[in-house]
């Protein structure tokens, strides 16, 4: 326990400053802006009272008492305040005036404490440095894992001017960081500190430059597999024969996760991540509200589980692959005129095995990527959206004539437990005579039967059983969209109708805003079955379920929409109207230049005015003040020639150190000493013709140039003694 | 120097100064700054106090000294003689200093017989060995010029001067002389070892016939009116005398000082300052002079706190600030 020396005044308001402004960034989210300013006073006071402690001396153990005595004082004043209005200000007031009161009551006791500590104990300050960069951390921690969020003065700004915001949050970072290292050096030796920083300096440089640092990307899990980060890399071969049935079993442990969650009560999940960004070119909304974006598709049954078909001859109208360097078409199975054409680009912020866009796209085009260090790909689709009622549709069958046994058998396999065409069977004998046999209005019965039947809920899981659907269709129907796509595409096969799990996300219009900019979040992810209708082609035919224990989705902050919107059209106006906060910043360097020129200017001027004010004084000066004057102006000449008077020396000797050059200043410094020092005299001893032979003496002994030089000097007289 | 009258008198009290000089250079070699300090005191009428090793020519310093003054008349030397060396030690009594009653029988009474201290030049050596009761005998004297013994009160000549010596080596067995007693003291001097072409001259001088007769004396009565010109005729401005202040106020308030200068202590400076300006051949007060005289009239009177070094460098060092003070002025009053 070795007590350390006092603290320099310069670091103690240092640390006070840095205190104060780590209590504003802790507060700012937390309490009114008025309470924000009472703390960061507080934490300076607390600062100051510490060292006046540290100083006097207090003891320690009194020390800390005195810390907890005023943060309870203050408590208990703010609850007094509270209860019984002791001040006859209005109730606003008081609860402002006891908030504050309390705030900074604690502040100041916490950190009184803190800095007592700290002077005592040297580690203790790395618990302050701690506390500064935690409420820094804290205060952007929004922006964790390289996503914008709130605040984000900083970030519209950087945008206007074309900076990535992210190269200032790291700048922040990195900042926030050496000014703790900082402060936790305390050395004697100056060139030991000045090393050090220089360190710390190009370990910050490293740290930005770090190719590392500049693309890092968040790990996203959707939960259904659609990510590449949920692929693990040892099971990809399983995982492409059977990804649909493992989904279940995939579902099964997040949801196990989730149920975990609930249980243990633990706090609320951190905001899903946003992983895509959709930019549609029209305005469009779809019937439903809800935008469809299809990754891929489940048809192919193996005997156990619904995947996607590998051998290429099934499901042609979905696109598997990004488009590189030309645009990717679909076989087209849809009928243009059923359909809303809807153009729209696709910026992905999270790597995907597969590309998705709105429900069928038909034309993929790859697209410029606008910033390669936030998105992963960019490219425009062209995506057909079923946009009628359903019931357009009835009359129509579902397997064309024209398709082959083996496209029939395909889309149609189900397991062979016969529960499935019994339960569908059953459903299906309510059919209105009339309809009997219409796929659309059979298909409509079943979903309609699923939606009022099915609970959905995540809190359940089916994994270690080799028929989950089963489990759910057969079991209570609890589930949720895996569950429910696939028990809807086997009763849809059941009745002969061509059905497939469609994979991927699905976005309520109601919980985005009004823009054009869709962002996709990761918590999006949805998995829903489609139809084949004859002429037609493949209709989403999501399934609603009626009842439900999920709590609506959270709406995408409108702030994000736009700013990601803006990153991905690669906006440098910020998406703002140029015509209402003007053009964006630019550094007047022009006037800088101007003004820092004509600031020397002056500065040189005026240094010239006092030298030659100075020089002409003692022709024009009073009789008694000629020699003074005299003296000094000569001091001045020699001053810009390297003869002054050096610090500390006696003018005699000064004038006898340089008398062999200028051998006539002995006499005139002999004079001056007179003046000043000895008695007063009546008539003032003349000087003129000393200082003209000085000149003389320094013409004939010092160079030209030197004199020119000295000459050109304009503060020369300012050291001057 | 406008005044012809002015002008004589201070040439005739550099005339006293160079005689004095000039004697005892002839006898000590290599210590003309210690010299010239010496006479500074004895025109300023201040003692001095030496600090120096043994066998370095304090004595011989301090004879020569009593030997460049000379009494007009052989009474008056009789009376009182030119120069007496007290050597100081741990029996000693103040009676051994200041003289003593001594009971004469034929006249049935008691008589005063002086002691060693009635002389014009008193060289007390090793003064820092005898007891503090016989230092402080010395007190009355150094301050007063004068002895009190048995209710009686002699007067000391009024050139009465002091030059004492201590050893800086040797601590043991000592009896360091209180700040009280050293306030008395106009300067403390710390001689160093002379030089090499000086102490070669010592060696090749040393034992041969003197020529002593060939060089004048000054007289006990130019001394006391040199002293009178010193005072009355050198010129002390304002800005010397705050400098002096400024430079008091800045020990009092150093921190490595417990205690700061007195003010007897400035007002004793103005006499040494003003002698120094006389030998200097001017008739006014310049900040050279304080430069030169600070650190021996100051260093012995400022008392150090424990550890924070030598008293000389603190005096130097606190004599920047007024003194570059002093020089700013200077230019722009």
């Amino acid at each position: 326990m070795t007590e350390t020396l006092p603290e320099a005044r310069w670091e103690v308001l240092l640390k006070a400053l840095l205190l104060a402004c780590g209590g504003i960034f802790a507060s700012w989210k937390l309490t009114p802006f008025e309470d924000s300013v009472v703390l960061f006073f507080c934490a300076l006071f607390s600062a100051y009272a510490a060292r006046k402690a540290w100083l006097w001396p207090i003891r320690f153990g009194r020390g800390i008492l005195l810390g907890v005595f005023c943060a309870i004082l203050a408590l208990f004043l703010s609850a007094a305040l509270r209860r019984f209005a002791l001040l006859p200000i209005s109730a606003k007031s008081t609860l402002l005036v006891s908030e504050a009161l309390s705030v900074g009551g604690i502040a100041f006791g916490t950190l009184f404490i803190l800095r007592l500590c700290a002077q005592r104990w040297r580690p203790c300050a790395a618990l302050e440095m701690m506390l500064v960069t935690a409420a820094v951390a804290y205060f952007f921690k929004e922006h964790r894992s390289l996503h914008l969020d709130q605040p984000r003065a900083f970030a519209d700004w950087a945008l206007t001017q074309g900076i990535d915001p992210q190269d200032i949050l790291r700048v922040i970072g990195i900042v926030a960081a050496f000014i703790a290292s900082v402060l936790l050096i305390r050395t004697e030796r100056k060139g030991k500190l000045a090393l050090t920083l220089l360190c710390l300096l190009s370990i910050a440089a490293a740290v930005y430059w770090f190719p590392g640092a500049r693309r890092l990307m968040p790990k996203v899990e959707t939960g259904l597999g659609l990510t590449s980060d949920e692929q693990d890399p040892s099971e990809q071969p399983q995982n492409d024969q059977s990804q649909g049935g493992n989904n279940d079993d995939e579902s099964g442990k997040s949801h196990q996760k989730h149920q975990n969650d609930h249980n243990s009560r633990t706090p609320p999940q951190p905001p899903p991540l946003p992983i895509a960004v959709a930019l549609m070119h029209d305005d469009f909304t779809p019937p439903s509200g809800l935008l469809y974006f299809r990754q891929q598709v489940l048809s192919y049954y193996d005997g156990n589980h619904l995947v996607a078909d590998t051998s290429g001859q099934f499901d042609r109208d979905v696109i598997g692959q990004f488009p590189t360097d030309q645009p990717i078409d679909a076989a087209p199975t849809q009928q243009i005129e059923f359909f809303t054409q809807v153009p729209t680009s696709m910026y992905l912020l999270v790597d995907h095995p597969q590309p998705f866009a709105l429900s069928s796209s038909v034309r993929l085009e790859p697209l410029q990527n606008p910033d390669p260090r936030r998105f992963v790909a960019a490219y425009s689709a062209v995506s057909y959206v079923f946009s009628l009622p359903l019931t357009r549709l009835s009359g129509r069958g579902s397997i064309p004539q024209e398709w082959t046994e083996e496209e029939r058998n395909h889309y149609l396999a189900i397991p062979e437990d016969p529960r499935y065409s019994a339960l569908s069977n059953e459903i299906v004998r309510e059919l209105d005579p009339r309809f009997v046999g219409d796929p659309i209005i059979t298909a409509l019965t079943l979903k309609n039967w699923l939606e009022h039947e099915g609970f959905y809920t995540r809190k359940v899981q089916y994994s270690d059983i080799e028929d989950p659907t089963a489990a759910f269709l057969f079991g209570n129907r609890r589930g949720y969209c895996v569950h429910f796509a696939h028990a809807m595409v086997h009763l849809l096969r059941s009745q002969g109708i061509a059905a497939r799990v469609a994979l991927g996300y699905a976005v309520d219009s109601r919980t985005r805003g009004d823009g054009s900019t869709v962002v996709i979040l990761a918590d999006r992810a949805h998995a829903w079955p489609e139809i084949y209708v004859e002429g037609a082609g493949w209709i989403t035919f999501d399934v609603f379920p009626e009842r439900s224990d999920e709590l609506p989705q959270a709406t995408v902050a409108q702030s994000l929409e736009s700013l990601l919107g803006e990153l991905a059209r690669n906006d440098k106006s910020g998406g703002r109207r140029p015509n209402v906060k003007g053009p964006p910043f630019e550094m007047p360097w022009t006037a800088i230049g101007i003004c820092l020129l004509s600031a020397g200017l002056l500065f040189v001027l005026l240094g010239y005015g006092i030298k030659i004010g100075r020089a002409l004084l003692p022709q024009m000066a009073a009789p008694e003040q000629r020699v003074r004057l005299a003296y000094r102006a000569t001091l001045d000449r020699l001053g810009e020639l390297q003869l002054g008077r050096r610090p500390g020396e006696q003018r005699s000797a000064h004038a006898d150190r340089i008398s062999i050059t200028v051998p006539h200043f002995t006499k005139l410094t002999q004079i001056f000493l007179q003046q000043v020092f000895g008695r007063p005299q009546s008539d003032p001893p003349q000087v003129a013709a000393l200082c003209r032979q000085i000149r003389q003496d320094l013409k004939a002994r010092i160079p030209f140039l030197r004199r020119l030089w000295g000459l050109l000097n304009p503060w020369s007289w300012w050291s001057t003694r | 120097m406008n005044n012809p009258e002015i002008d004589a008198a201070l040439q005739s009290a550099r005339d006293v100064a160079s005689i004095i000089q000039k004697r005892i250079r002839r006898d000590v070699m290599g210590r003309d700054d210690v010299i010239e300090q010496v006479i500074i005191a004895l025109l300023a009428d201040g003692h001095v106090l030496l600090e120096d090793y043994p066998g370095s020519g304090k004595t011989t310093l301090a004879k020569a000294l009593g030997e460049a003054i000379s009494s007009q008349t052989a009474e008056e030397s009789q009376e009182l003689p030119d120069f007496r060396r007290i050597q100081f030690t741990p029996d000693m009594l103040p009676s051994d200093i200041t003289g003593v009653m001594i009971f004469n029988t034929e006249t049935n009474s008691f008589h005063f017989r002086r002691g060693p201290i009635f002389a014009c030049i008193v060289l007390g050596d090793e003064i820092n060995r005898t007891t503090p009761k016989v230092q402080a005998a010395l007190l009355e004297a150094m301050a007063e010029k004068q002895v009190t013994v048995d209710e009686r009160t002699w007067k000391l000549n009024d050139l009465f001067f002091v030059i004492a010596t201590q050893n800086p080596l040797d601590q043991i067995g000592t009896y360091p002389l209180p700040v009280a007693q050293l306030d008395r003291f106009l300067f403390k001097i710390r001689m160093h070892h002379i030089d090499r072409v000086s102490e070669l001259e010592v060696l090749q001088t040393w034992g041969l016939p003197k020529t002593r007769e060939e060089l004048p004396k000054a007289s006990r009565q130019q001394v006391l009116s040199a002293r009178q010109v010193v005072r009355q005729n050198i010129f002390v401005s304002e800005p010397i005398q705050e400098a002096l202040i400024d430079l008091a106020q800045a020990l009092r308030s150093d921190h490595r000082c417990s205690q700061g200068i007195s003010t007897r202590s400035l007002v004793q400076a103005i006499p040494a300052l003003q002698a120094r300006a006389l030998l200097q051949n001017r008739d006014f007060v310049e900040p050279e002079d304080l430069e030169a005289l600070a650190v021996p009239i100051f260093q012995h009177r400022i008392v150090v706190a424990p550890g924070a070094g030598d008293p000389s460098e603190i005096v130097s060092q606190a004599l920047v600030e007024p003194l570059e003070h002093l020089q700013k002025r200077s230019l722009q009053r």
